[in-house]
């Protein structure tokens, strides 16, 4: 559902999911389009020689969905800012899910705004990043 | 038993100090729309050519590395990232704090000021931590401001140098 900037926004109010399946492929074009060859984002074969399970999702990835999310429901006009803490990582072959839920609607010089709380959890429900947004009302 | 800092006096010298990076180039349509592409976003506004668009995504300015003639080391991690303190190798990055103004257009040319803002230490599940947050700040070529990141970057204290009653975990 794309955003309007006339939609009214209300605690309590979930906000629509987002979801995109994690490839290898996508994780290469991404550090590609980034310009950050980084092989921990790509690289298999020096992830476990490096001692991980696989290449692992960029961190910045859970932030540019989790802005994609806000922006499909509110706008990107509205949204003023997104704070997140990286919890575990993702790797290919998993689906990010992008969820979140307006906490309480508050008041700050003349200016009205919706504080809410975000989330990226995995297709197993495991939580890979969490915070919160704030997107105007005024 | 008093704690031992992992904070050097060395590192504390970082604080405070101020890097200037610029973009190599104006921002371009290619540029825009691959960022999209990549990510599989399919908003109309961040492919098309009209008037004053694309337009990117609100994370373009923060997720891109806007120096397109930056060296990478063997890792692949581009140079122009902030070096990590010694003595520390490997670093997690924490999390971040992106303040949005308004999303990157074409032609817009991008200033980053790095600068550390940040150092604090504390117990992880396994052994001794030292959290340092940095401060990129955004501006394009009419010293518009674009964008703030605060970033956390996180760094496990080696074992051989762990102090006394920390050595263990």
């Amino acid at each position: 559902m794309r955003a309007s900037e006339d939609m009214p926004i209300e605690e309590g109010q979930i906000i629509p999911a987002y979801q995109i399946p994690i490839t290898k492929l996508r994780m290469m074009m991404y550090q590609a389009a980034t310009w950050v060859p980084y092989r921990l984002h790509w690289d298999t074969e020096w992830c476990k020689a490096n001692g991980f399970p696989d290449a692992n999702v960029a961190g910045p990835m859970f932030g540019d969905y989790l802005t994609e999310m806000l922006v499909r429901w509110a706008g990107a006009a509205r949204l003023k800012s997104l704070e997140y803490s990286n919890r575990g990582m993702a790797f290919p072959g998993n689906t990010l899910i992008c969820k979140g839920k307006v906490r309480r609607t508050n008041e700050e010089s003349n200016k009205r705004f919706a504080d809410c709380q975000v989330w990226v959890e995995n297709q197993e429900g495991r939580i890979l990043a969490e915070g919160s947004a704030v997107v105007s009302l005024s | 038993m008093e704690q031992k800092s992992y904070i050097s006096p060395e590192m504390k010298t970082l604080l405070g100090k101020e890097t200037i990076l610029k973009g190599t180039e104006p921002v371009d349509a290619g540029k825009i729309r691959r960022f999209a592409k990549s990510l599989g976003f399919d908003d109309p506004s961040y492919y098309d050519l009209k008037s004053g668009r694309p337009i990117a995504p609100l994370t373009f300015v923060f997720s891109v590395n806007h120096d397109s003639l930056c060296e990478v080391d063997e890792r692949g991690r581009p140079t122009n990232r902030l070096p990590h303190p010694p003595p520390f190798r490997r670093g997690v990055r924490g999390g971040n704090r992106y303040q949005f103004f308004r999303p990157i257009r074409v032609g817009d040319e991008i200033t980053v000021v790095r600068k550390i803002t940040d150092l604090k230490e504390k117990q992880g599940k396994s052994g001794p931590l030292v959290l340092m947050s940095y401060e990129m700040k955004y501006t394009n070529q009419h010293g518009e401001i674009l964008g703030l990141n605060t970033e956390t970057v996180i760094f496990r204290v080696p074992q051989d140098l762990r102090g006394e009653g920390d050595e263990g975990k």
